[in-house]
C-alpha cells in the first residue's frame, strides 16, 4: 500500500479545515443574510443553529473521517462503507464526492474575480469614482453577465487570465499534497487574511462621520443597519431557514470536505478540540470581522441606499463604490479583495482534495495522475459556467441545486450514518479517542434525534413548497436545463467510477462489506 | 443604534472572541506528538477486527 498520506501538525489541520470553512460567505453572504433576516435577531436562530446542527454536525464528520481513514480509507465511499458494512453503503459517498466537485467548478470563477479586483485595484483599473452605475456596468462586462460565450471573445473582459491562473495555483497546490501544498498554504494564507482584514476593519471604525452632509452616516448608525434587531423576523420560517443554510455554508458541513481532511488524521489525534476550534476561528472571520466590516462600511457611504443585500451586489457592486469614497481607498480596495481571493482559494483547494483522494484510493492513481484527470474534469465544468455566463444563469443554478440542496441531503445522511449506523455510543467513543475535551452527552442525543429530523423537516417542506416552481423554472430556461443536466451527467460518472472502485476494493480484499460478512464487525 | 443592537453585537463578538481565543490558546499549548511516538504506536491501517473497531 502507497504510503499515507497525513498532516504535518495539529493546529495545520485546524487552519486547513478553517481555511475551508472561512470563504466569501463569511465576509458577503452572513452580513447580507443578517440584515435581511431581522439585523441582530437573527443571530438567536443563527446560534441555536450553530450549537444544534453546526457543531454537531462538524464533531460527527471529523469523527467519521478518522474512524474510515484509521481503517484505510480517505475518500467518503470508502469511509462510508467502513461504517455502514453493506456493499450499496458506498455509493452514498458520491454526493460527498459530487458537492466539493460541483461547487468547485463555479467557486473557482469566482475566486477569478476577487483576484482581478485586487489586480485591478493595484493598477488603478477600478477607480471608476462615485457613480454606483459604473461599477455595475463594470462587473457585468468583466464577470461576461451581458451574453454567454463573450468571456471567450477575449474581447471585453481578460477573466479568463485570471482564471487561468488561479485554476492552475489550486492545481499547484493540490499536486504539493496535504501537508506541504494545502497545510503549508492555509498556515500562511489564514493569519495573512486575518491581519488584512483586521487593517479593513481598523479603517472603517476610523471613518467617523466622512460626509459632513449627511451626518446620519455615521459609523455607529451603520453598526445599527446591520445589528439592530427587528424581532418579527423572528416569527418567520424563512429566518430560521436563513439562519441554517449560512451555517451548514459557512461551517462547510455537508461538503464532504471534513470528512475527507479528518481521515489523515493519526489514531489518537484529537478530533473534538479541533474540531471545535475550526468552528471558532470560522465564526471569527464570520460575525466579529464579516459582521463588522461589509454592511456598516457601505452605510457609511451609502446610507440606507446601499442597494441589494445579495452576495455579489454587495461584494462587487456596492464595495467598490465604497472604497471609492474612503480615502486611500484603491490599497484598502485592492487589500480586501485580496483578502477574499485568499479566502476563496483556501476554500477551493479543499473542494478537490476529496476527489483527489477517490481517484487515488478508488483507482490506484498516482498524484500526477490523479491530479490531471481531476483537472480535466474540473477544467470542463469551469468552462461550462464560463461560456454560460449570461446573467450568471449557470452558476445560479449549481449552486442552488448543489451547493444548497444537495448539502442539506448529505447532511441529514451523514447524522443518520453516524447517530443510527455508527450509533452514538461507538461514536462517542471514537470521538473522545486522544480528545483534548469532552463532548456533553447531549450532543449525541441531539446527533441521533434532532439533527436528522430537523434536515429532514427543511427537505421536505422544500420538496412540499419549494421543489415544483423550481423544477418548472428548469424546464423553461435552457441554461438551467443544461446546468442540471451536467450535475446528472457527473453523478452518474461518479456512481460508475465508485462501482468500479468497488470491484477493484473487493479484488484487492479491501471491501469493508466483504469483511463484515467474513466475520468483522458491522 | 440601539441599546438592543449594541447588547447582541457586543455579546455575539465577545462571545465568539472568548470562544476562538480560549480554542486556539488549547491548540497551540498542547506538546506535539513526536514520530518516534507514532512508530511504536499501533498500526494505522485498522483491520476492522479489534475488539475495540
Amino acid at each position: 500500500m502507497a504510503a499515507k498520506e497525513d498532516w504535518g501538525s495539529r493546529l495545520g489541520v485546524v487552519m486547513a479545515v478553517a481555511g475551508s470553512a472561512v470563504g466569501l460567505g463569511n465576509f458577503l453572504r452572513f452580513p447580507g443574510q443578517a440584515a435581511q433576516h431581522g439585523g441582530g435577531a437573527f443571530m438567536l436562530p443563527y446560534f441555536t443553529a450553530l450549537l444544534l446542527l453546526g457543531i454537531p454536525l462538524s464533531w460527527a464528520e471529523w469523527t467519521m473521517g478518522r474512524y474510515g481513514g484509521l481503517r484505510g480509507f480517505n475518500s467518503a465511499p470508502g469511509i462510508f462503507a467502513t461504517i455502514w458494512r453493506r456493499p450499496i453503503a458506498k455509493y452514498f459517498g458520491m454526493p460527498a464526492l459530487l458537492i466539493p466537485l460541483v461547487i468547485y467548478f463555479y467557486y473557482v470563477v469566482i475566486e477569478a474575480w476577487c483576484l482581478a479586483y485586487a489586480w485591478k485595484y493595484v493598477t488603478g483599473e477600478l477607480v471608476l469614482g462615485t457613480d454606483s452605475a459604473a461599477y455595475r456596468s463594470f462587473f457585468d462586462v468583466f464577470v461576461g453577465s451581458t451574453n454567454n460565450g463573450v468571456l471567450f471573445t477575449l474581447q471585453t473582459s481578460n477573466l479568463l487570465l485570471f482564471l487561468a491562473i488561479v485554476f492552475a495555483l489550486n492545481f499547484w497546490l493540490i499536486y504539493r499534497g496535504l501537508s506541504k501544498g494545502i497545510e503549508k498554504f492555509c498556515n500562511v494564507a489564514l493569519p495573512t487574511m486575518a491581519v488584512l482584514a483586521v487593517v479593513v476593519l481598523v479603517r472603517v471604525f476610523t471613518l467617523g462621520t466622512p460626509n459632513a452632509t449627511k451626518p446620519e452616516q455615521n459609523l455607529v448608525n451603520g453598526l445599527g443597519f446591520m445589528w439592530n434587531p427587528h424581532g418579527e423576523a423572528l416569527w418567520s420560517a424563512k429566518t430560521w431557514i436563513a439562519a441554517t443554510g449560512q451555517i451548514f455554508f459557512s461551517l462547510a458541513v455537508g461538503f464532504g470536505i471534513i470528512i475527507n481532511y479528518a481521515s489523515y488524521l493519526k489514531r489518537d489525534d484529537d478530533v473534538v478540540l479541533s474540531g471545535l476550534t475550526a468552528a471558532a476561528t470560522n465564526e471569527f472571520f464570520e460575525v466579529c470581522l464579516g459582521g463588522l466590516i461589509t454592511l456598516p462600511a457601505a452605510f457609511i457611504f451609502l446610507g440606507t441606499s446601499l442597494g441589494g443585500l445579495g452576495t455579489f451586489d454587495l461584494g462587487f457592486n456596492t464595495l467598490p463604490n465604497v472604497f471609492a469614497q474612503m480615502p486611500a481607498g484603491r490599497w484598502f480596495g485592492a487589500m480586501w479583495f485580496f483578502m477574499l481571493f485568499l479566502a476563496a482559494i483556501t476554500s477551493s483547494i479543499s473542494m478537490l482534495q476529496p476527489v483527489i483522494a477517490f481517484l487515488e484510493e478508488g483507482f490506484g492513481l498516482k498524484r500526477h495522475a490523479s491530479v490531471a484527470v481531476l483537472g480535466f474534469i474540473a477544467a470542463c465544468g469551469t468552462a461550462f459556467v464560463a461560456y454560460f455566463s449570461k446573467k450568471m444563469e449557470a452558476l445560479d443554478t449549481l449552486d442552488f441545486w448543489v451547493g444548497t440542496v444537495c448539502i442539506v441531503c448529505l447532511a441529514l445522511f451523514q447524522s443518520i450514518l453516524y447517530g443510527w449506523i455508527l450509533g452514538i455510543e461507538r461514536g462517542e467513543r471514537e470521538a473522545h479517542r486522544g480528545a483534548q475535551m469532552r463532548i456533553p452527552q447531549f450532543v449525541q442525543w441531539i446527533l441521533k434525534y434532532v439533527t436528522p429530523v430537523y434536515l429532514a423537516a427543511m427537505i421536505g417542506a422544500f420538496l412540499w413548497n419549494d421543489a415544483p416552481g423550481y423544477a418548472k423554472q428548469v424546464i423553461g430556461n435552457p441554461v438551467a436545463l443544461a446546468s442540471v443536466t451536467l450535475i446528472a451527467i457527473v453523478a452518474g460518472v461518479l456512481l460508475v467510477l465508485i462501482h468500479i472502485a468497488g470491484r477493484r476494493w473487493q479484488a484487492e480484499g479491501r471491501d469493508p462489506a466483504a469483511t463484515a460478512k467474513n466475520g468483522g464487525p458491522r | 443604534m440601539t441599546a438592543a443592537g449594541w447588547t447582541i453585537m457586543l455579546a455575539s463578538v465577545s462571545s465568539i472572541l472568548v470562544w476562538c481565543g480560549y480554542c486556539v490558546y488549547r491548540v497551540v499549548t498542547l506538546p506535539e506528538k513526536t514520530s518516534q511516538q507514532h512508530l511504536h504506536a499501533r498500526l494505522d491501517i485498522d483491520t476492522g477486527d479489534l475488539e475495540d473497531s
